[in-house]
């Protein structure tokens, strides 16, 4: 077979791997020739597992051909944030203090996966303890965007976007605490689904924040996240956030799936600091839906500025409860950055932790409400395209805006909200820099999401459009 | 909404009694204006009416809507 195999997706390798037309070992060499070749100025991996993957290809390879196939992962690299405990391996989370880290055991969504017949290509790059919505890291130096290479590629999952988009890999595994599977979802022109709180286990998993930390998927289109999502959730009794909840199950991926929907854009706070290329952007996304049949509809969420205070105050208490021994002790092995990020929650009283703990109540109620009458909600991923990695702030239509803000403010709200919530690319700006579009579900309807950002892929080009290689 | 009222004085004192190293200068000056924003937040979601709101734990933060 002489097709670039790193050009397809899960959904279409799956079949050719079931039917033996392509091999597993084939697919691990495609992948890794071209870590090989890309990775050097990418900086997509912390740990490459070269051998590691050539093994377990092999031995899909020979359980595929004594018949004993075990599904549409079997034989499929993934690429695994480098805070996913992996037994034997090493796990960073992005940090010096815990790069001599070997688990003892797997996080079980990784369990999850290798039962599934997939294995991990390697250990991607990450901001330290995943505090960050850029791609630097103090340590292990920057991931770079592949669309651009002086630009940031988005964090904190920011290997798994850039190894994604750069075809390093098929699909990778990140956590979403704020935004940081889908900030490099769409800064890298790919698709990244964050699910509802508590539906993939986060055991085994470095936390940042237990009460908003999220496992999400990163993948080539909303098909190939939903096949792993479909694999890796489910109850875990080792997770405390674990969630019993049956999924709404809405799995059509046809046209009828957006005719009739109706999409409620949000009046307030989203449009406030947004860069009018990628508005631009956005408009035309909504248009396409509207001719397919969505019907468009603004709403209004007046809580809606109440929601990122509060999620911050509440990241920032749980992080620094966690890291507080050792920043105490350690504080010069942090990046200065996330350091002093950690210590000023140092500050927060627990009577302001518990408010935004009650906040975030008060504005989930207040979104049900609002969505009462439409099923989903639009809005651009973030209010930037990707920008240089050296800045600090990025300039929004004349205006200043702080990096994280400018990744994050939009990002943020769903994740504190613990609404399921994916982007999908829908289109470039006249720089040829990727536009996310984020779609976001009523809690549990994370199928129905799926479905809706499926049916938008099939007549769409955009999540088939990759950055051309660096040589 | 109550005014923002920290000092570098107030500040520092702080700082110190919770354990941060309040030799580093530097890293000093660059905490306060974080410190700062922080509280700022903290403002902002002072007034939201939670009377009725009572936690229990994160889990139990989304509903399925069927059952609403």
């Amino acid at each position: 077979m002489n097709q670039d195999l790193t050009f397809l997706r899960i959904s279409e390798l799956a079949p050719l791997i079931r039917n033996k037309s392509v091999s597993p070992v084939d697919v691990a060499e495609a992948y890794i020739n071209r870590i090989e070749k890309f990775d050097p100025t990418l900086n997509a991996f912390i740990t490459r597992l070269d051998d590691h993957a050539r093994s377990r290809a092999k031995t899909a390879e020979s359980e595929i051909t004594s018949g004993l196939y075990k599904g549409p992962l079997h034989g499929i690299p993934i690429g695994l944030k480098d805070l996913f405990y992996t037994k034997g391996i090493k796990t960073t989370s992005g940090s010096i203090l815990e790069k001599g880290f070997i688990p003892r055991e797997d996080s079980t969504a990784v369990t999850k996966l290798n039962e599934a017949g997939a294995y991990c290509i390697g250990k991607l790059h990450m901001t330290e303890f995943a505090f960050d919505g850029t791609s630097r890291n103090h340590h292990y130096g920057p991931a770079r965007n592949p669309w651009n290479i002086s630009l940031m590629a988005g964090g904190s999952s920011s290997g798994s976007g850039v190894a994604v988009a750069s075809r390093e890999v098929p699909i990778a595994l990140g956590t979403d605490t704020g935004g940081s599977v889908r900030v490099p979802a769409s800064l890298c022109g790919i698709t990244g689904l964050k699910p509802t709180f508590g539906l993939i286990s986060r055991y085994g998993v470095t936390a940042l924040s237990w009460s908003m930390d999220h496992v999400g998927i990163l993948g080539k289109s909303a098909e190939d996240t939903e096949i792993v999502f479909n694999h890796i959730a489910g109850h875990d009794h080792k997770d405390p956030g674990s969630v019993h909840q049956p999924q709404i199950a809405i799995t059509d991926s046809s046209l009828d799936v957006i005719n009739g929907m109706r999409i409620g854009i949000p009046k307030e706070f989203i449009w406030e600091i947004m860069d009018s290329n990628v508005k631009s952007v956005f408009q035309q996304a909504i248009l396409h839906m509207e001719s397919l049949g969505a019907e468009i509809v603004e709403i209004s969420i007046a809580k809606l500025p109440m929601v990122n205070p509060a999620g911050s105050i509440v990241q920032t208490s749980e992080a620094s409860a966690l890291h507080r021994n050792r920043i105490l002790s350690n504080a010069d092995q942090y990046d200065p950055v996330i350091r002093r990020r950690i210590e000023s929650g140092f500050f927060i009283p627990a009577t302001s932790y518990l408010q935004a703990q009650r906040v975030r109540y008060a504005c989930m109620e207040e979104i049900s409400k609002s969505m009462t009458n439409v099923d989903f909600l639009a809005t651009p991923t973030t209010a930037v395209t990707a920008f240089p990695l050296d800045k600090d702030t990025v300039d929004i239509n004349g205006n200043e805006v702080g990096s994280r803000e400018a990744l994050l403010r939009i990002t943020r709200i769903f994740s504190t909200l613990g609404m399921p919530a994916i982007s999908i690319p829908c289109g470039f700006t006249k720089a040829n820099l990727p536009v996310g579009l984020q779609l976001v579900g009523k809690p549990f309807y994370d199928n129905a999401l799926l479905g809706l950002a499926k049916s938008y892929q099939l007549t769409t080009e955009w999540h088939k459009t990759f950055p051309q290689d660096l040589d | 909404m109550r005014e923002n009222n920290l000092s570098y004085e107030l500040f520092l004192q702080t700082a110190q009694r919770v354990g941060i190293d309040i030799n580093n200068r530097e890293n000093l000056q660059l905490l306060f204006p974080e410190v700062l924003a922080m509280l700022e937040r903290m403002l902002i979601i002072d007034d939201v009416y939670t009377t009725d709101i009572h936690l229990s734990s994160n889990v139990d933060l989304l509903q399925d809507p069927r059952s609403q």
